[in-house]
């Protein structure tokens, strides 16, 4: 019921708009990030098989997320395959170049020192994109949002649920994840917001603002991104769903298993897209 | 000595020889009629005799024959004395002049003045509605609900909210009645305002969760909010235009001195003025509301009052949301004396709360629908037995019709809607064992139905759906029963002290799980089910009351200190990772455990003089236990806070002016802040250790009011209020966030956002008669 929840969101955020006026900066004493605690974020897909294993960083420090390159990890599937992955440019991967294969249940088991976790997860059907559109969407009187439209044709026999991101650089800028309840006929895509007409009016000034475009959060007319359909498992989406609301204080919901673990194992069937950000003024043409 | 002895020996030979006798009467308003509950009956001879009239404006006092001063007073009133020889039985009636146009000289007294000693009920907090209209207000608009928060135990649920907390309860454990009937809904816009129009106010009554067996349904509090008659001598409008409200009540008699009529309006215009800024030009942005009352004296036994309430808020903006929400309620009470100590009441009502949300994204329209409809039928008789006993018995069945969720997307059409049939029943005595000793004991019988139809589930550990049973139109799906005894004990140590112990077991069906952290039209309501299960509290209690007497006054001081320590059950939190809107079926979004709360509440009231006011403060502290949260260990509950502090001062120098000042101060609420962060999808998230493990800072505010009465005229009167919400304009604490930002080192900043920093105001008040 991701998109009732997200209406519930944005009608709560407009309505508190209007009441809360007054905002500063807080200094906060943190307790310091255990080191008892590994962050997994497994991957299978028709793509590659790709594993990262990284520690908690501390709340006052950058998020450091090189790779903890001393875990044992180990990926089996239902259909005989089993591999250990090696490590490499701060990830785990396939020595083999192997790939997920749909209906297949892949495990992931990691281990490093005295943390041990392990997690299945089943790869769907792929649902390919049918296309891609530039869109602009209102949503104050005066507030325009750039949007980038995915359409595709969903499987009305089974229940899906989609991870639909951008990235650029092979970093993810942003991302929603969603079940196909509320897709029909006429109302077929995603949609991920992209810039405000605001916004993009002062990229020059925000880009120099910005400690490198690596930490934007935000496209850049001229930037090329790729635009990812993922078919994940309800594991999936709940781990990404749950994460919604990481800032009130709740962990996202894991399907990992063991102990001092956080992350997910996710086996998906991906489809993407190239795409380039448009020039202000050929972006202003757009419907 | 011997002369002490032999003049008490004669008087109480004297007493004993006089036959018992009582002494009987009604007070009411001499410029409408209307009667005064509340005032206060003392009688001069007999300094241990006396009360409060009643909510008709009865009295009935048990008195040796003989000649007595009877005294009859109340705030805002001219003290009135009469002599009276009572024989057999004697009848005495006061019409009270009201004292506004009196130039004689000011003296504020409070009528909840000794009732901490007096009272065999516990924990009760009496608001003055005249006090309460010379207290700072926040945009100029006087509130019941936020003067209640300044009293000890009970807190706001957030910054500037009308949404109240008590003793470690939720805002949605409160019962709220209007005219005896439940509102559900006390807040307009997202709890700013309550839905309370003060003008129409008589009488307002919280019970800290030691509430006689004639109130249930609520497990922390009830709040009895009962509404004014109309003037039944001559016609009259009262009126306020403030800043961003104005108010007019208009009444006058149907039949002179015995039946009359009422009808309020109160809206804003806040959207008058945001259509004047470029960005909001054009959102919408009110609220209203209309509150009427009929009366009628049918006979010297019997009185009809006719409640009716309507308020509406909205939000929208141009067509892309739109937000209404608000209650209906109408009410009938016809009170009966079948004789002198037996009295019939008898009550129908009806609640209807409505919230409709609509916003259009992308040219797809989404809707989200809830209702929350109570019918009850309600009879309660009052039997004086005796001169010890007051028996108070009867029943209130209700039909209840909730809509959880109605929501629309593209193809997709949800409901949620559940039906029940909620009885209970009760007895309660208020025994006077002696001068010093009373008991209030009782019992309420809570049994509640879940009806159909609908679907109805079972569900595993993760919240999935197991198995579904579909049930009929008046299936019964499940019935729960429970006992709610109440006692409650006071025992005068002196006539200016008293110690009380009390005891409850509460229990609730209607559950409420919040979108936000204050009162939004995105909350949603559900009832006890075959998962869900009856909230239930017990609480204890003890307190010590004691009054100290100047050169003038008797109570003139008083300190109350009560402690409690309160256990609840089946109380509900949200799983981890869910929201309000992620499932229909809100069984499947929350976990339901234990909780407990305790604490110590301080009061210190000056009750006479130029200068008037309270000192409280509260030290609590509240937890929850819940499988499945928190890793199953007990966790700081999210209202938890560990001290409150209120000082309220009223000083009136002279008739024309009136100055009120509060200071409210609380430590830090409870609050999840991250011990760790990390990268997915690079994308940060911050990792959580144990939930409500950091304090947030500490609120405080000052705010001032003052109000210039003019000179009284005949036929009109007015005067101008001024008041400044926050005045030293302190960040406090609203929404305190962690998120990522680009632009420092760390990528994390903290940030506190307030709702107001501070707030000018003023009103302008009139009546014509």
């Amino acid at each position: 019921m991701s998109v009732m929840k997200k209406y519930s969101y944005i009608l709560v955020v407009l309505a508190a708009a209007f009441f809360a006026s007054c905002e500063k900066t807080l200094d906060l004493e943190y307790d310091n990030a255990s080191d008892a605690i590994m962050v997994v974020e497994g991957n299978v897909s028709n793509d590659g098989i790709y594993v990262y294993v990284n520690g908690l960083s501390n709340v006052t420090d950058s998020v450091n997320s090189k790779g903890l390159a001393d875990a044992i990890v180990t990926v089996s599937g239902s259909d005989g395959y089993e591999e250990q992955l090696e490590f490499g440019e701060g990830r785990y991967f396939s020595p083999t170049n192997a790939k997920g294969v749909s209906g297949v249940t892949y495990t992931l088991h990691v281990k490093r020192g005295n943390n041990e976790c392990y997690a299945k997860s089943t790869m769907p059907e792929l649902t390919p994109i049918d296309s891609v559109e530039f869109k602009w969407m209102p949503i104050f009187a005066d507030v325009n949002i750039f949007m980038l439209y995915v359409y595709l044709t969903d499987n009305p026999d089974s229940t899906n649920y989609y991870f639909y991101n951008v990235s650029r650089d092979g970093k993810t800028v942003e991302f929603h994840c969603a079940p196909d309840e509320g897709l029909s006929d006429e109302y077929n895509s995603f949609y991920i917001g992209l810039n405000s007409e605001k916004s993009w009016k002062e990229n020059e000034k925000e880009k120099q603002k910005l400690h490198g475009l690596e930490k934007s959060n935000r496209l850049y007319s001229g930037n090329k991104f790729e635009v990812a359909l993922r078919t994940v498992d309800y594991n999936t989406y709940r781990y990404f769903s749950s994460g919604d609301f990481n800032g009130n204080g709740v962990n996202p919901t894991t399907n990992l298993v063991g102990n001092n673990c956080v992350g997910y194992f996710s086996a998906y069937a991906v489809d993407k897209r190239t795409m380039v950000m448009p020039e202000y003024e050929e972006a202003l043409k757009m419907q | 000595m011997k002369n002490r002895l032999v003049t008490s020996l004669t008087f109480l030979h004297i007493v004993a020889a006089a036959s018992a006798a009582s002494l009987k009467g009604v007070v009411v308003s001499a410029e409408d009629g209307a009667p005064l509950p509340g005032a206060s009956i003392t009688i001069k001879e007999l300094p241990n005799e006396g009360m409060e009239a009643l909510e008709d404006g009865t009295f009935k006092l048990e008195v040796p024959s003989g000649k007595y001063t009877v005294v009859c007073e109340m705030v805002g009133y001219s003290t009135l004395t009469k002599t009276v020889n009572v024989k057999n039985d004697a009848k005495l009636n006061f019409k009270l002049d009201s004292d506004v146009e009196d130039l004689g000289a000011v003296e504020v007294t409070s009528r909840s003045t000794h009732k901490a000693i007096e009272q065999t009920q516990m924990s009760v907090a009496h608001l003055e509605v005249s006090d309460m209209k010379k207290m700072p207000s926040m945009f100029g608009e006087q509130d019941v609900i936020k003067s209640l928060q300044l009293m000890p135990g009970v807190k706001a649920e957030s910054d500037a909210s009308s949404g109240f907390q008590v003793r470690g309860g939720e805002s949605s454990q409160n019962l709220v009645l209007l005219d005896g009937a439940t509102v559900n809904n006390a807040g307009h816009l997202m709890g700013l305002f309550s839905t309370f129009n003060s003008d129409v106010l008589r009488d307002v009554t919280l019970y800290k969760g030691q509430m006689p067996a004639q109130y249930g349904g609520r497990i922390a509090s009830v709040l009895d909010v009962a509404t004014a008659n109309g003037n039944n001598e001559h016609f009259q409008a009262d009126g306020a235009i403030g800043l961003l409200a104005s108010k007019l009540t208009l009444h006058g008699p149907f039949q002179k001195g015995k039946s009359s009529w009422l009808v309020a309006g109160r809206r804003t215009y806040i959207d008058l003025f945001l259509k004047g800024t470029e960005d909001f030009k054009d959102t919408k942005l009110n609220f209203y509301d209309i509150n009427a009352k009929l009366d009628f004296k049918l006979s010297q036994k019997d009185q009809l009052d006719v409640t009716f309430f309507n308020g509406q808020d909205q939000l929208g903006i141009n067509d892309l949301m739109a937000m209404k929400w608000g209650s209906t309620i109408g009410a009938l009470k016809w009170r009966h004396a079948v004789h002198s100590g037996l009295a019939v009441n008898t009550q129908a009502f009806v609640s209807h709360y409505k919230t409709t949300n609509w916003m259009e994204l992308d040219d797809s329209d989404y809707s989200y629908d809830g209702v929350n409809t109570q019918a009850s039928l309600r009879e309660n008789l009052t039997w004086n037995v005796g001169e010890k006993h007051t028996l108070d018995f009867g029943f209130q069945s209700s039909y209840l019709d909730v809509v959880s969720a109605e929501w629309e997307f593209n193809d997709v059409h949800e409901k949620e809607e559940r039906f029940a049939w909620e009885n209970h029943f009760w007895i309660n005595d208020e025994w006077n064992i002696n001068k010093r000793l009373s008991l209030l004991a009782g019992v309420r019988l809570s049994v509640f139905s879940l009806l159909g139809s609908g679907p109805y589930y079972e569900i595993d550990g993760d919240g999935n759906i197991v198995s579904t049973t579909n049930y009929g139109k008046g299936d019964f799906v499940k019935t729960y029963v429970n006992p709610e005894p109440r006692l409650s004990a006071n025992y005068k140590l002196t006539n200016n002290q008293s110690l009380k112990a009390a005891y409850s077991h509460t229990c609730q069906n209607l559950h409420t799980i919040k979108n936000g952290i204050t009162s939004l039209p995105m909350d949603r309501f559900t009832l006890s089910s075959n998962l869900l299960k009856p909230e239930t509290a017990d609480q204890v209690s003890a307190g010590y009351a004691i009054s100290f007497d100047n050169e003038s006054h008797n109570n003139a001081y008083e300190v109350a200190v009560d402690v409690y320590y309160k256990h609840t059950d089946n109380i509900i939190d949200y799983r981890d990772g869910v929201g309000s809107m992620d499932e229909i079926e809100i069984d499947r979004l929350v976990l339901a455990g234990q909780g407990r709360s305790y604490g110590i509440e301080l009061e210190v009231k000056k009750n006479f003089g130029k200068v008037t006011g309270w000192v409280s403060y509260t030290l609590s502290r509240t937890e929850s236990q819940i499988d499945g949260i928190n890793r199953d260990r007990w966790y700081t509950a999210n209202n938890d806070r560990r001290h409150d502090i209120n000082v309220v001062a009223i000083y009136t120098p002279n008739k024309r002016w009136d100055f009120s000042a509060s200071w409210k101060y609380y430590s830090g609420q409870a609050m999840s802040l991250p011990v760790g962060k990390y990268q997915v999808e690079n994308q940060t998230y911050y990792y959580y250790d144990n939930r409500n493990n950091y304090r947030a800072p500490s609120y405080h505010r000052l705010d001032l009011g003052a109000t210039r009465h003019g000179r009284p005229h005949k036929h009109w009167q007015s005067e101008l209020a001024f008041g400044l919400y926050n005045a030293y304009g302190r960040y406090n604490p609203f929404i305190i966030s962690v998120r990522e930002d680009p632009y420092v080192n760390s990528g994390s900043k903290a940030t506190l956002t307030a709702m107001y920093s501070f707030l000018p105001s003023f009103t302008y008040r009139f009546k014509f008669k």
